[in-house]
């Protein structure tokens, strides 16, 4: 029924750090559906981030494929990788990364700035609920609020996926119950892939599948049959 | 070793590329002061000690022939030490081998030396003393500008006779260090000017001056009463032919060295201090920055007990590594060039006595001078430790608080621009100080190499007005004593000579009020078409029928302008005085610095028709009537408009050398400066970049930020350092003596858009060194770590 938006087969990543060897991630098999709500849940160390930058196009396997589309990112080299980051996806990072130097607004139109089909600025930041905050800098917006401003910026440019690494990490759980329902948001009106990676298991009850990592290792993919709204969820 | 010393190092070797680009401008700083102070202290002292034992008089007095006997009464004036009376006559001059026509200067010394002022000191053969006859002593460089030995034969003519004379041997005095007739020639011609030593007795009666002397050199006792004496001497030789009482200041030799060891002292101070202090600034930034960066290892250190006073040292460390690098390798370098430079100005200045010393003093104020500069900017820097509490540290620092700048608010035009330019103004307003300091960096980089380009535009520029359309005889005839105007009608007779207008040159005290100048008069010819004077708009200028023109220069230091009327006064023919109108301002042309007509000059020099050379055009292929000319006695020379210009640009390598070494190294200093402030904007927004290449932003896309940012900086030093640079160098240029010559100030576009293209060259190379940076930025390894 639902098409596969990105699977990857038998990924394997090995770090070398001088004379020892850390498997990051083994073999691990996975198939993500367009418009699903995924989170990738694990202890710290489990090899979450490694997969997701894997998947982000900013790191390589060491063995394995990652296909999107069709098109395995293996054949793409450096520039290739920028154009397949510029074009479908979008990152969400723990600490949000804005720009200091500009404003809500600037912030989001830096990606519309050099995508085509983008979304409409404001239309986005309305989304998000900041409309009214949008030439704030950020160090002028709490937390929270510099967080939708992220999701804002990774939404924009219209991407296939979202990819989303511990977007509540540095959030208390009430604004981050307010970022998971706008993440949540754009996944059902506006069809977005949603893949967010989390140590948090609570978040787990609001995804449409759950992949549990371990020692790098997927241990388990459960799907839920009927997720939580995000405003319930507790931690 | 210390372990905070150790990571001192390490880190010092991590960022090496920084470091060797701060550590070269430092070096270059101490180098400059270290060679040029030494060379002017070795310079300096040896003039010194060589005027000193080698009694260089203090006064001059010049006269028409007198008596002998007047020496005493010079001898018996208060505070004078000793006085000598002698002979100094210019004469031509033949040797064998050498076809060009040569100024002899006799000058006649006292039978012993060691009793004489300006005594000689003998490089080669022996004395002249009464004991030889027909024996003359030879400035040694002319000796060596001609392969000339003792024993060879010199051909004087005197009083219209060829005589022949013995050359006794290679001889200096510390009268002719720098060997010119007059401050008027900028440039020794060793091949054609000499001096000649002859016994006094002998020269009088060679010269059939027998009892008779026209110059008194006197050494006083003490230097602080020369008015006095001077005042005192004038009044002494007053009924006595005088004709003028001239200082050591006033004597070509001692003012040419005068004004090489200003030079070399203000430069040695300058140059270096501009490389100190932007070494400084790079120092204070490069620190800045690492504090910043390393602000959770100084809370972990903290926390270790370390105490703030020792991780300020710590940081303190870098700066005096440096400045203490520095100043030991600029010293070694310095040491070394010094010598050079010394040894290269005895090509130019004859000083027998050299001294070159190694002046630890000079040695010592060089490292004090780069440990403390690099100190103070790096305690400037490092001393933010002290505010930082430890817990705080451990902490990520807060996020930079963004703000639209007020440029953007007054000025639409930019808050319009593209976010990546947007971008770019407000980073650079956000570290306003590293930009300023960037922009005052650049600046003086731009400055420098203007300011010094600028020398030469300005050369070419006096030599393009004074030799150019202005002057277009083929040939300029001097001859050996004052001439009837009838000789032009003369020389028109020759067949080779299609054209020949009068020309006279005569030395004048003008005089207005207490202001006092003395200098060259020509008299030329009324609405002459080959020699062509230009007023200050750049119009043609005619000398009036009545009345003088002056230039600039000498109106300036006469306090006189247009209209006002000013007494002037032939210097060999006293009792000329008389009042004179200035009948306009003319540009400034070397020679002279008045100009009236010829007949006019006479008039006031009450003579009559008399001039002392000619301005001659020829046909083509006259060349051996040329050398005839040469030849025949009432000729002294025969110069080409450009003769001056050709030897003025071969006195002019040296200039060029130290031009290109001052070049070179403020543009190793201006690469250094934007090399260093690339990479710290690149270290310090790592995250801010890597973010921009996760979303997919292109390595592009991204150099290109930080390209702007250096575009824009280095704009706005060009346009700051444009304007400084015409400053700087209009202060350089102010400080040669006008009546030697003076340069216009002028910025040739050509200049300007070179200075352009070498900074922008400069944010492309900085670029492309740091292009790796940027690409191989690890994106995982920056957006985890959180700095």
């Amino acid at each position: 029924m639902e098409r596969v938006l990105i699977r990857t087969e038998d990924l394997s990543k090995i770090y070398h750090m001088g004379e020892v060897s850390v498997e990051a991630l083994r073999d691990a098999n996975l198939e993500i559906y367009k418009g699903e709500f995924v989170v990738i849940l694990g202890p710290s160390g489990s090899g979450k981030s490694t997969l997701l930058n894997i998947i982000g196009g900013m790191d390589t396997p060491t063995l394995g494929k990652a296909i999107f589309k069709g098109e395995e990112l293996g054949d793409l080299d450096d520039n290739g990788l920028t154009r397949y980051r510029r074009e479908n996806i979008g990152f969400i990072f723990q600490f949000y990364n804005l720009l200091p130097n500009l404003t809500a607004r600037e912030n989001v139109e830096l990606v519309t700035d050099m995508s085509s089909d983008t979304l409409d600025v404001m239309e986005v930041l309305d989304k998000v609920g900041l409309k009214d905050r949008a030439d704030h800098f950020p160090s002028q917006l709490s937390g929270g609020e510099q967080q939708r401003v992220a999701v804002a910026r990774a939404v924009a440019k219209n991407p296939e996926m979202l990819l989303c690494d511990e977007p509540t990490g540095a959030l208390d759980n009430t604004t981050g119950r307010v970022v998971l329902r706008v993440l949540k948001e754009i996944n059902e009106s506006l069809g977005k892939t949603v893949l967010v990676i989390t140590h948090n298991a609570a978040i787990a009850e609001m995804a449409d599948r759950v992949l549990y990592l371990s020692n790098g290792r997927i241990a388990n993919i459960r799907t839920i049959e009927n997720p939580i709204d995000p405003e319930r969820i507790e931690w | 070793m210390n372990k905070l010393m150790l990571m001192t190092l390490r880190d010092i070797k991590s960022n090496k590329g920084q470091y060797i680009a701060v550590l070269l401008v430092v070096v270059i700083g101490i180098t400059m002061y270290n060679a040029t102070l030494m060379s002017y202290e070795n310079l300096s002292h040896s003039v010194e000690y060589y005027y000193e034992e080698y009694r260089l008089p203090h006064l001059f007095v010049k006269l028409n022939k007198s008596s002998e006997s007047i020496v005493s009464a010079a001898e018996r004036i208060d505070g004078v030490a000793a006085a000598q009376g002698r002979l100094v006559l210019d004469v031509p001059m033949e040797i064998s081998g050498y076809e060009g026509k040569i100024q002899a200067r006799v000058v006649s010394v006292p039978k012993s030396n060691d009793d004489a002022l300006n005594r000689l000191y003998i490089d080669e053969g022996r004395y002249v003393s009464g004991d030889y006859r027909d024996t003359a002593l030879v400035e040694k460089l002319f000796m060596e500008a001609h392969g000339l030995e003792t024993g060879s034969t010199l051909y004087p003519i005197i009083n219209g006779k060829r005589i022949e004379l013995e050359a006794a041997g290679k001889a200096v005095s510390p009268e002719y260090i720098y060997p010119i007739p007059s401050a008027r020639e900028l440039m020794p011609d060793y091949e054609r000017f000499t001096i000649l030593y002859l016994e006094h007795g002998f020269m009088q009666q060679l010269f059939g001056y027998e009892g008779v002397v026209n110059e008194v050199v006197v050494q006083l006792k003490d230097e602080a009463y020369t008015e006095e004496v001077k005042k005192e001497l004038e009044y002494t030789f007053k009924h006595y032919g005088l004709i003028s009482v001239g200082e050591r200041e006033d004597q070509a030799s001692y003012m040419m060295m005068d004004n090489e060891l200003m030079g070399l002292e203000s430069m040695g101070y300058s140059y270096p201090m501009i490389f100190l202090i932007i070494g400084s600034i790079v120092i204070y930034m490069l620190l800045l920055r690492l504090v910043d960066n390393q602000r959770s290892q100084i809370g972990v250190l903290m926390a270790l007990g370390f105490t703030k006073r020792s991780i300020l040292f710590h940081y303190l460390g870098y700066a005096l590594f440096v400045g203490f690098t520095g100043s030991i390798l600029g010293g070694l370098l310095g040491m070394w060039l010094g010598g050079s430079l010394t040894r290269y100005y005895l090509v130019f200045f004859n000083i027998p006595v050299l001294q070159i010393r190694t002046s630890l003093g000079v040695l010592a104020a060089g490292i004090l001078m780069s440990v403390g500069f690099c100190g103070i900017a790096g305690y400037n820097a490092a001393k933010r430790v002290l505010r930082i509490a430890p817990a705080e540290a451990m902490r990520p620092v807060a996020p930079v608080e963004g703000k639209k700048w007020w440029g953007e608010r007054l000025l639409p035009f930019l808050a319009g621009l593209r976010i990546s330019w947007r971008l770019t103004f407000r980073n650079m307003w956000r570290n306003k100080k590293r930009t300023l300091f960037t922009i005052f960096a650049i600046a003086m980089t731009v400055g420098i190499m203007i300011s010094i380009l600028m020398l030469l535009d300005s050369v070419d520029l006096l030599f393009d007005k004074a030799f150019g359309d202005s002057l277009s005889y083929d040939y300029k005839v001097t001859f050996t004593a004052d001439m009837h105007q009838d000789i032009v009608n003369d020389l028109m007779e020759f067949r080779e000579v299609t054209y020949a207008e009068p020309m006279a040159e005569y030395p004048f005290r003008m005089t207005n009020g207490w202001r006092q100048k003395e200098t060259v008069v020509e008299g030329i010819r009324q609405k002459s078409d080959i020699y062509r004077l230009s007023d200050l708009n750049g119009n043609r200028a005619d000398v009036p029928g009545e009345g003088i023109l002056l230039t600039e220069g000498l109106a300036k230091s006469l306090g006189v302008k247009v209209g006002d009327t000013i007494s002037m006064e032939a210097l060999y023919k006293p009792g000329t005085e008389h009042q004179v109108t200035v009948k306009g301002l003319v540009e400034q042309y070397m020679g002279g610095s008045g100009f009236m007509e010829v007949g006019a000059l006479n008039r006031a020099m009450k003579e009559g028709s008399t001039i002392s050379s000619a301005l001659i055009k020829v046909r083509y292929g006259s060349e051996s009537f040329i050398k005839e000319l040469e030849g025949m006695p009432y000729v002294q020379s025969v110069k080409e408009p450009d003769d001056m210009v050709k030897q003025y640009y071969e006195y002019m390598d040296l200039m060029y050398a130290m031009i290109g070494v001052i070049i070179t190294m403020s543009c190793i200093m201006g690469f250094a400066i934007i090399y260093n402030t690339t990479t710290i904007s690149i270290m310090e927004r790592r995250r801010e970049l890597a973010s921009l290449r996760i979303m997919g932003f292109s390595n592009k896309q991204v150099s290109e930020l930080i390209f702007n940012e250096n575009t824009a900086v280095s704009i706005l030093g060009l346009v700051v350092g444009m304007p400084l640079g015409r400053a700087i160098g209009a202060q350089i240029i102010a400080f040669y003596p006008e009546d030697v010559m003076s340069l216009p100030l002028v910025v040739f576009p050509k200049t300007y858009v070179l200075a352009a293209i070498t900074v922008a060259l400069f944010v492309v190379l900085a670029q492309l060194a740091n292009m790796r940076r940027i690409s191989r930025m690890d994106l995982v390894e920056v957006m985890k770590s959180r700095e």
